[in-house]
């Protein structure tokens, strides 16, 4: 392990603050790109993100150094996402805020300053803001499969495991999944083109 | 777009390396609840801390009980005891009429007890409520010592114990119950059992913090010393509250905008001590109010951040089903027996906060609150 983590890993054992500091602000935006792509909102992204930086540092001696701390970090990350999504009144207001929050605002919450941001977007010079939008859009659990394959890695039978599905299904999700961003995607193409023209 | 590698990578490459401008604002409200976290902490001390105090304060007031039955000087004498009851020895004082002279040299000593006996020859006089106790009791010439203890207890049941100690002959007596009730000055306040069960209701009088309500529930006295009690029971209370707090969905945008909890629904566990006025009908009351906060959630929030001025916004605390400690004093008037008022305050150590949305927004800071109610005397 990188001596600098492990001598911040000391110091988060002893809830000494400038340790958890410095833990969160080098893993901050990793684990709040993980957040904002499994819940419909920001807001909805930062409580998240919230609780699994609370649970980081309250069980972080239960890290026993076997394997990444980073993936470790990450699969708390993704469970608190899943238990968000599992509340009983998230589906109902939290789509109606997504919903709103695109219409009425159009916000984007991503740092649009920084500078990077433009020169990252890929072969087809799709933005964050964009891409984040189109999984957002996916069904809620076509977007969680989505999400597990494509980011976490995770195997269907695993998928099948923790969303309590057949593999079947998973890889049925998967399938959709990439239907609908494919489709989104080349309509996207179309316009731009057309509006080239 | 043909190829499932080709959409994943687009998308697992494209939301790599995202910036988010919001760090600082979130981590401030992390470590606010790290922070929340030990004064959670130092508060389970404090719990703890007062159910010692009122551990102790039982086991105090039981041993200096006990420890006022424990009379003899003498333990040579002790020895020799021997226990009748007052019955026994009424029952023996008429075969003793005639013996006053050796009466008369017997001695008394009042060893124990705030409402003093004085025994003069053999005739033991309470103070309270001026109880003549007259015994004839057959006792030596010789007699040399004579203890007479009694203790009251808080209920104002007298136990009393009279322990006449003689070397060759001694008799004690030994828990002579003498109802004092009848006997109480007017002005006493209302005559209290040892353990007793109340049920009580009231209502917030002043609306601090702007919040009204209602409480209701039971609870159970009992006497620790004469005119000291505890009480320990459970109320549910429902309060709305009205307030103003600021709300935005970005830190840099925070806005002052009204608020609405309804229901603001609490369990509370009301530990208090209660101590008489003497010869008036009040007692004052102090003590702890843990309560449990059952629901509080949902807010009203006109012209927040959705844009549009026109929607209202409704979403959730997350700080329902948390502990809460109040600190509560008050006086409780007796005006009958069976029935009592009572005015009191409360005041909450911890806050209210709202974790969506902003971490500034403290709500309902400190519970604060006159209320006042009716006690009504079960048992």
């Amino acid at each position: 392990m990188d001596p600098a983590l492990e001598q911040m890993l000391e110091g988060c054992k002893k809830s000494d603050r400038a340790s958890q500091k410095a833990l969160y602000d080098g893993y901050f935006n990793q684990l709040m790109g993980i957040a904002v792509r499994y819940v419909n909102t920001q807001v909805d992204a930062e409580e998240v993100l919230n609780n699994a930086f609370l649970r980081i540092f309250r069980h972080i001696n239960k890290y026993s150094g076997k394997g990444s701390f980073e993936g470790w970090m990450k699969k708390i990350v993704v469970n608190c996402c899943l238990t968000f999504i599992s509340r009983p009144n998230y589906k109902s207001q939290s789509k109606i805020i997504a919903l709103k929050e695109y219409q009425l605002t159009g916000e984007s919450n991503l740092d649009t300053a920084d500078a990077g941001f433009k020169n990252n977007c890929i072969e087809e010079k799709y933005d964050k803001e964009y891409l984040l939008q189109l999984i957002r859009h996916l069904p809620e659990t076509t977007r969680l499969v989505f999400n597990l394959y494509v980011f976490e890695e995770y195997n269907h039978q695993e998928i099948g495991e923790l969303l309590d599905m057949a593999e079947r299904t998973s890889q049925s999700h998967l399938a959709k999944a990439r239907k609908i961003l494919s489709t989104q995607i080349d309509k996207n193409k179309l316009i731009s083109k057309m509006q080239r023209v | 777009m043909n190829s499932n590698s080709t959409i994943d990578d687009i998308f697992k490459d494209g939301l790599s390396d995202m910036n988010f401008s919001n760090r600082e604002a979130l981590w401030k409200k992390i470590e606010d609840e790290l922070n929340n976290k030990n004064r959670k902490k130092k508060r389970f001390a404090f719990i703890l801390l007062f159910c010692g105090l009122v551990a102790g304060s039982f086991f105090a007031a039981k041993t200096i009980n006990q420890n006022r039955k424990i009379l003899p000087e003498n333990k040579l004498v002790q020895q020799q005891e021997s226990r009748v009851n007052l019955k026994d020895i009424n029952h023996t004082a008429a075969g003793a009429e005639n013996n006053h002279q050796s009466l008369n040299s017997v001695r008394t000593v009042v060893s124990a007890g705030r409402q003093s006996f004085y025994s003069k020859r053999n005739n033991v006089k309470a103070t309270k409520g001026n109880i003549t106790i007259s015994t004839s009791l057959d006792i030596d010439e010789n007699a040399e010592d004579v203890i007479i203890a009694q203790r009251v207890i808080a209920d104002f049941n007298i136990l009393s114990y009279a322990s006449f100690y003689n070397q060759a002959n001694i008799i004690t007596v030994s828990q002579m119950e003498i109802p004092i009730e009848k006997s109480l000055p007017k002005n006493t306040a209302i005559i209290q059992k040892k353990i007793s069960l109340e049920i009580v209701a009231g209502s917030d009088i002043f609306n601090l913090n702007k919040k009204v309500g209602y409480y209701g529930g039971i609870r159970i006295s009992r006497n620790l010393d004469k005119g000291t009690s505890i009480s320990a029971g459970i109320n549910y209370s429902f309060n709305t509250l009205n307030e103003k707090y600021r709300l935005s969905n970005k830190p840099l945008q925070q806005q002052e905008t009204d608020a609405q909890i309804n229901n603001l629904k609490m369990l509370r566990f009301p530990v208090f001590f209660q101590r008489q006025i003497p010869k008036t009908k009040f007692a004052l009351m102090a003590g702890l109010i843990p309560s449990y906060i059952l629901d509080a959630a949902v807010y009203n929030v006109p012209n927040s951040n959705t844009g549009n001025p026109a929607l209202y916004r409704k979403f959730t605390l997350n700080d329902i089903h948390r502990f809460n400690i109040l600190f509560g004093a008050g006086i409780k008037y007796s005006p009958f027996k069976k029935i009592a008022f009572e005015l009191s305050g409360n005041y909450g150590f911890t806050e209210l906060v709202k974790n969506s949305y902003i971490n500034q927004s403290n709500v309902n800071d400190n519970f604060k609150n006159i209320q006042a109610g009716i006690i009504f005397l079960l048992k």
